[in-house]
């Protein structure tokens, strides 16, 4: 096992694992682990740059792992059309608030968006702007928000060693709650 | 998109590579990587034979790992491996044209000190940089203008992402393209002498310097423009008496490797006419380029910044007369010219360019070098 701690004790042995895939029945309300992980990379004029990888599956540190460079394919797509399709078929993949989901659906794209998508690309082309939204196949699940979550930890595990206990975090947590919704009441 | 004019054929003769380069010189490399950026900074000597080198991006780990293995064979290598070879990675942003590499030359390389931007990216090749960087045990750095690190005599500058737009990161509207850690390097500057048991600094013209732009676009390079302002000397007797005020002219370059592959939004004309560059390098694709890199109007801009022709109505002179090329250039034998390196004495007097025929999918193998004239 590599030398992974900064500061700090080292951490126990870990038992071996099969790698499942990420969120798999744990984070999303369906099981997208067939699908690729879609980010979009770059928004320019009308068209929409992608990187295409197989969907993650997850270390046994919790780390979330892609595979090679070699497995990330780069594409370029028409900007429109996605967008039509996002707006027509885009699912949420987390509960959220309600009126959230709608106002999501209709968000415009931007660069760090993070779709679970069943992509039919061709083989050995980049440039698929002419293809519209035919790369897409079924609906398109946004995950950009667990994405970034898991973004943010994988930069801290980085940084910062060894990973604070749930219960050093409920503890925290608890004392600093969080400010009432409301006002209290004026006497 | 551009159409770029083939170079002469015959201003590209074949030579040695490896006998251009002296000991006290730096030697600059921009691989070609298609629309990516791979560059490999070689320091000066530090021990007869021995140099160490800076990374700055790694679009895909084969090609920078393979020039390694080139530049350390041979019976009087470049670069012979040693320990702690790369004192310093820096992956500039977090887009996969750029980091896709960098985890593989962490594990195989063990750097000493990683530099990346604290732009935290849901992107593939960012999980697996952070994985690698977890696992290799290496210090790590998220720094913004101003930061300075001395490697020997060669010093590096940060100068983007300014402080402001890394306050803004990425929830308010900074573009991961903004987050880009640009760089100054200049040498020498070990600029001082002993002599008779006393130190004193030593006023030389300006140093050697090369301004490495990776994908900053218009907003950070005004925010680079406001860090480093260009300041006139002050010429008062008393300023000149105490060698007080003598003027900076921080963004003026030797060498400028054009930010964002020539993207319309990686540049302005003054930033070019601030730095006038004797060389201006752009990495990309060109016919295979998904966004029409080089972009017709951002070249238009460098042309005129390094030439005006505004006024005069006169037609710019030819790319590679401005010091202008691109990795994804091509002779007119419609041979592909492929990676750039630069050789560079510390007088600034040598600034030899150096062509090697690579396509983006092949290795650089130094037997095909050609020297532009």
């Amino acid at each position: 096992m590599p030398q992974r701690i900064l500061y700090g004790p080292p951490l126990p042995p870990r038992a071996a694992e099969p790698r499942r895939p990420w969120g798999k029945g744990y984070i999303f309300k369906e099981d997208i682990s067939d699908r690729d992980y879609v980010v979009v990379e770059e928004v320019a004029d009308e068209y929409v740059g992608i990187a295409v990888s197989p969907w993650p599956r997850v270390c046994e540190d919790g780390g979330l792992d892609f595979g090679d460079e070699e497995d990330r394919r780069p594409a370029l797509v028409d900007r429109t059309s996605f967008q039509r399709r996002l707006a027509d078929r885009r699912v949420v993949a987390y509960e959220m608030p309600a009126g959230a989901e709608e106002a999501l659906r209709a968000r415009p794209l931007a660069s760090g968006d993070v779709f679970a998508i069943e992509t039919k690309l061709p083989k050995g082309r980049e440039d698929l702007r002419d293809e519209k939204a035919g790369w897409i196949k079924g609906t398109v699940v946004d995950v950009t928000a667990m994405a970034r979550d898991a973004a943010k930890a994988s930069m801290l595990a980085a940084l910062s060693g060894t990973p604070m206990s749930v219960d050093e975090a409920t503890a925290l947590s608890e004392s600093h709650p969080e400010p009432p919704a409301e006002p209290p009441p004026q006497a | 998109m551009a159409e770029l004019k083939a170079v002469p054929k015959d201003l590209l003769k074949s030579g040695a590579f490896l006998d251009d380069c002296d000991p006290d010189d730096l030697v600059y490399f921009l691989l070609n990587v298609g629309d990516g950026d791979a560059q490999v900074l070689l320091l000066p000597e530090d021990s007869p034979g021995k140099r160490q080198a800076v990374v700055v991006d790694v679009a895909k780990s084969s090609k920078t790992l393979d020039l390694f293995k080139t530049l350390a064979a041979g019976e009087k290598p470049l670069l012979p491996d040693r320990p702690d070879l790369i004192p310093l990675v820096v992956a500039s942003h977090p887009h996969e044209d750029h980091i896709a590499g960098i985890p593989k030359l962490l594990k195989e390389k063990a750097p000493e000190e990683i530099w990346e931007p604290g732009y935290y990216y849901p992107g593939a090749g960012f999980f697996s940089m952070m994985q690698a960087i977890e696992a290799a045990k290496i210090r790590h750095l998220q720094p913004t203008s101003g930061l300075v690190r001395f490697i020997g005599p060669v010093k590096i500058t940060v100068l983007s992402p300014g402080i402001s737009l890394r306050n803004r990161f990425d929830s308010y509207g900074i573009d991961t393209n903004n987050s880009s850690i640009a760089l100054k390097v200049e040498y020498p500057m070990n600029r001082y002498v002993e002599r008779n048991g006393d130190r004193s600094a030593v006023k030389l013209p300006r140093p050697v310097r090369l301004l490495l732009g990776a994908d900053a676009q218009t907003l950070s390079w005004a925010q680079v423009q406001i860090d480093f302002p260009q300041l006139e000397a002050n010429g008062s007797a008393v300023a000149e008496a105490l060698q007080k005020a003598n003027g900076v002219d921080p963004l003026k370059a030797d060498l400028f490797k054009i930010a964002h592959h020539g993207s319309k939004h990686g540049i302005s004309l003054e930033l070019i006419e601030l730095a006038k560059p004797s060389l201006s390098l752009v990495s990309s694709d060109l016919a295979g380029s998904r966004y029409g890199f080089p972009h017709l109007v951002a070249l238009e801009q460098i042309r005129e910044a390094l030439e005006a022709t505004t006024t005069s109505g006169k037609k710019h002179s030819d790319d590679w007369e401005l010091g202008l090329h691109y990795t994804c250039g091509v002779d007119t034998a419609k041979a592909e010219l492929g990676s750039i390196a630069v050789v560079l004495s510390k007088t600034g007097r040598k600034k030899s360019i150096w062509r090697f025929g690579d396509s983006p999918s092949q290795s650089l193998d130094l037997s095909g070098a050609r020297r532009f004239a």
